[in-house]
């Protein structure tokens, strides 16, 4: 269980996060400011991803910890997760071993403004994160953004500005 | 230098074509860094449970470079000159992927980043490769083949996929070789599928992911309709391999073991107190939790790791208890006595009881922690089969999908096709245990009152 402890958290902190895409560009933005979550994240279509997560997230729906509940999004399901009753009662049983960053208000604050945000938005955040990361698009990382989403090119500027604000704010420090 | 043979007890012959390919594998081959596979077994304790799997990491990536070249050339054929020329220029860069692809793992599997949850494998694979310092770095270069190529393959980044797909997908070199090579060590022998067929049906073909992909993305993919079955067999077989083979109670009693040990000695090595010599390396490893830079790092192999734990288990009667416990707990795994009694968890809340248990020893810092492991898993034998069925959101795992060709060329998720994997992929295999110390039973036995871990009635 330990290793479910920063997921646990998390979704104590959010309660319902809706779409897996999202968890995954949640987990990997609040895994790069810094937060201990340890997953092994790997490029894939939709940006950085890691079957590591899927893999809690599903052990975490058997515990009856979240709940899963499905709808039609175009032909597709998407998913939604919601924190059980279940969750918050084994957290509180483990409070002495609890991640202390991981429960400090700042960290809810951001869990929950992430949350808040688009599933679109945060893919390019994420990818933009994954390729700053790289080190190797520093002067071109909005047309290697381009090329890889070309389906989200909307979200490309506000996607940059959002992180930027997160750098202004001191979230993230990434060159 | 002229073309050259290896032998394998898998593909027999391993073959190196041109005196150009000879030259660039044999350079890669003598690096240091590689060599080191050959000191690192393929199945990390796995031999303690099939003693014919001895075999190394060595032999596998050799394997891997070798059906990266066979899948390669059933591909070629088949190709337009456009295509063939692009592929023919990619052999350098793929197959030198394919034979480097494991050149970060540690000793003895995943213990070190399972126990430390520090830097994976596939990470410090990149680290070497990109390391100016390193003779692997040193002869890619001098060969002319480019790194970042070979690294956005190992990372799945590189812009064609299908050279992604040979190395590093559900159907690639890799897991080819070492279900094969698994099934043949350990003797597991219907862990086996048709390989031969298997490469003579792929072909590249565009799938298209999604509305917005118009033109779609070449991807590896199999002939519909020549290698279906082959398919199916295929992933049977890595079900099979799971269930008998990876997953094996003894296998992962003695895994958890080797993590109990781990864990005690680092807290030991952190308070000062692992009196007993051990190696640089391994101390350097221990107390920076699996930080250690990339010298140290390619000092660390399966070899080190045995003797150091030979030369703990000479502690025994140590007056220092903790030292003296590692030291019996080094003794057991050496000599397989393998000490480790084992609860199937099997329903979901006796696994929370388990959890619960664990975390109640983390808490009050019960030397019983280093005792017990709660082991846990779950396997979809085709995990991606729902997508497309309209079951699943569109998600990422695309990248994990299996193609086979359709009538208007175009390759589509496998799932379309097969009945088999249809019904598989709806079957999730569980397997959760709880392993203990037989030495603490009285102990324990005292905390199961508490922490109803076995005979839970159903909720």
């Amino acid at each position: 269980m330990r290793n479910l402890v920063p997921l646990m958290q998390l979704f104590a902190s959010t309660k319902e996060i809706e779409g897996r895409t999202k968890v995954q560009k949640i987990v990997y933005i609040l895994q790069t400011m810094g937060y201990p979550f340890n997953e092994t994240y790997r490029y894939h279509l939709h940006g950085p991803y890691a079957s590591s997560l899927t893999d809690r997230i599903s052990r975490l729906v058997y515990l009856e910890m979240l709940h899963e509940a499905s709808e039609d999004a175009g032909g597709v399901k998407r998913f939604r997760y919601t924190a059980t009753p279940d969750l918050n009662k084994l957290l509180e049983e483990f409070k002495p071993a609890l991640l202390e960053s991981l429960q400090s208000a700042r960290f809810r604050k951001i869990a929950v403004e992430l949350n808040e945000q688009n599933s679109s938005l945060l893919e390019v955040v994420a990818t933009a994160l994954y390729l700053i990361q790289e080190g190797k698009y520093d002067d071109d990382l909005d047309a290697e953004l381009q090329r890889r989403k070309p389906h989200l090119q909307k979200q490309i500027p506000a996607a940059l500005e959002y992180l930027r604000e997160l750098k202004r704010r001191g979230w993230l420090v990434v060159n | 230098m002229g073309s050259k043979v290896i032998r394998d007890p898998l593909h027999n012959v391993i073959t190196l074509y041109s005196p150009d390919e000879c030259l660039k594998v044999h350079h890669l081959m003598d690096t240091r860094e590689f060599q080191r596979l050959r000191r690192i077994r393929q199945l990390g304790v796995g031999w303690f449970t099939y003693p014919g799997a001895e075999h190394s990491r060595f032999i596998h990536s050799l394997g891997v470079y070798h059906l990266a070249h066979r899948v390669i050339r059933a591909l070629l054929p088949h190709g337009d000159t456009k295509l063939q020329n692009s592929l023919s220029e990619k052999i350098p860069i793929i197959c030198a992927a394919a034979l480097l692809h494991d050149v970060g793992h540690g000793p003895f599997s995943h213990v070190f980043e399972n126990v430390f949850g520090s830097v994976s494998h596939e990470a410090w694979t990149v680290r070497i490769l990109e390391s100016e310092e390193t003779e692997i770095h040193q002869a890619l270069r001098y060969q002319g083949i480019p790194v970042d190529d070979v690294v956005s393959i190992i990372k799945s980044t590189h812009p064609d996929r299908y050279a992604v797909d040979i190395v590093s997908s559900q159907l690639d070199a890799d897991r080819m070789d070492y279900l094969l090579r698994d099934a043949l060590m350990t003797g597991v022998k219907y862990g086996s599928y048709d390989l031969d067929w298997l490469i003579n049906s792929m072909r590249l073909a565009p799938v298209r992911l999604g509305a917005s992909d118009r033109d779609g993305h070449l991807r590896l993919c199999v002939d519909g309709s020549k290698g279906l079955h082959a398919i199916e067999q295929y992933i049977l077989a890595r079900l099979y391999m799971y269930m008998q083979v990876y997953m094996h109670r003894t296998t992962r009693a003695t895994e958890a073991l080797f993590n109990n040990i781990i864990r005690l000695a680092a807290e030991l090595a952190i308070n000062d107190s692992l009196e007993v010599d051990t190696p640089s390396p391994i101390l350097d490893l221990l107390v920076s939790r699996g930080e250690v830079d990339l010298e140290t790092y390619l000092n660390l192999d399966d070899f080190l790791v045995l003797n150091t734990l030979t030369e703990w288990s000479s502690a025994r009667t140590s007056s220092n208890q903790e030292l003296a416990t590692l030291a019996r707990m080094c003794d057991t795994l050496i000599n397989r006595r393998l000490p480790y009694r084992c609860i199937q968890l099997e329903r979901r809340a006796e696994e929370i009881e388990a959890e619960k248990l664990v975390q109640h020893l983390e808490t009050k810092q019960n030397d019983l922690r280093f005792h017990c492991y709660v082991d846990s898993w779950e396997q979809v034998p085709y995990k991606d089969v729902l997508y497309n069925l309209g079951e699943q959101e569109l998600e990422d795992t695309i990248n994990l999908t299996l193609f086979v060709i359709d009538s208007d060329g175009h390759g589509r998720p496998i799932e379309s096709r097969s009945k088999v994997l249809q019904n598989l992929g709806r079957s999730e295999m569980r397997v959760s245990r709880f392993f203990y110390d037989a030495h603490y039973e009285d102990e324990f036995e005292q905390l199961f009152k508490r922490f109803p871990v076995r005979r839970h009635r159903e909720e």
